[in-house]
């Protein structure tokens, strides 16, 4: 079933139906929640408040657009709200954002995630959406919403200032 | 050379990498890192930073977010027993039978025990009386 017949059905009062939509891009949405926050937890917390935020906003949904960019705007907010609630309440703990892989790749792990950390939160989104997840400029685009000048140029001084935290750490 | 143009530079030698489109023609870039050195070391070091960005990945995420969503998207049922209903109709009971053997009129603060029992019952299940539910839907 596509997304816009999934979210007709809920619009017409089909709770469940949305399980099809948290199923189909909860796992994307915790990657980029992870890609913000640079917390798994916090991550999860995000991508479930986001969730329920969409369910409630989805009467106003016009479902003749693709569901995912406009879910990605709702979760952006929560992630940032998350990330101000911990920056006043509590000490990040130094948790891994990226699976360990091999053991000679542990310490280069580690220093990418202690310098992605040092950076902004929108530094830090649109590296890995772009290097991690893999998305085109024009998804890019599309999924921040602004234009695809910005994007470029977004990601070319977050790249520099990841490079920047990375030497001082060598 | 001049910082902005060694800048624009590289933003299209990067986004030719991603295999994007750039105003600056790829001969224009090739030409300008093959004479300058920063440009050069610049390009290296990024595109190292590139390749350890996309050697990383999340890993598996098997987690399924459906069923803690689902009890946010409806209200809990309420969780208030028997008891209080129970306790609140007694004291009514014995209310109605000493009101029934006192004979004479009570008086008006007397009156207003039920009214007074009842606040107290929607205070304890924590209720409002005058809500309208509206999550009530049609069954299908």
């Amino acid at each position: 079933m596509d997304d816009a017949t999934t979210i007709r059905n809920c619009q017409n009062g089909d709770i469940d139906e949305f399980r099809h939509l948290v199923e189909r891009y909860q796992k994307q949405a915790i990657s980029q929640a992870i890609a913000i926050l640079g917390s798994r937890e916090d991550a999860l917390d995000a991508v479930q408040e986001a969730f329920v935020d969409a369910f409630r906003a989805l009467e106003k949904f016009d479902s003749s657009r693709r569901f995912y960019p406009w879910f990605y705007v709702l979760l952006r907010n929560r992630c940032f709200k998350t990330a101000t609630r911990r920056r006043e309440t509590q000490n990040v703990e130094d948790v891994g954002i990226f699976e360990p892989q091999t053991r000679e790749s542990k310490e280069e792990r580690l220093a990418l995630e202690s310098a992605l950390k040092e950076l902004t939160k929108e530094d830090r989104e649109i590296l890995i959406l772009k290097y991690v997840e893999g998305l085109s400029y024009d998804q890019l685009a599309e999924q921040l919403q602004i234009p695809k000048g910005t994007v470029m140029s977004r990601l070319f001084h977050a790249r520099k200032k990841l490079q920047t935290k990375l030497s001082a750490t060598v | 050379m001049d910082l902005s143009v060694c800048e624009e530079m590289q933003l299209a030698q990067m986004a030719e990498a991603a295999g994007e489109e750039s105003s600056i023609t790829s001969e224009q870039v090739r030409r300008h890192i093959a004479s300058c050195e920063n440009c050069r070391n610049q390009v290296i070091q990024l595109q190292e930073i590139d390749q350890l960005l996309m050697r990383q990945t999340f890993g598996e995420l098997d987690v399924n977010l459906w069923t803690n969503i689902r009890q946010q998207l409806t209200p809990e049922p309420s969780s208030v027993g028997w008891q209080p209903f129970a306790i609140v109709a007694a004291l009514l009971t014995v209310f109605k039978l000493v009101e029934m053997a006192a004979g004479a009129i009570p008086a008006l603060l007397f009156n207003l025990v039920p009214l007074l029992l009842m606040f107290v019952l929607f205070s304890v299940i924590k209720e409002n009386p005058f809500r309208i539910n509206s999550n009530i839907a049609l069954e299908k």
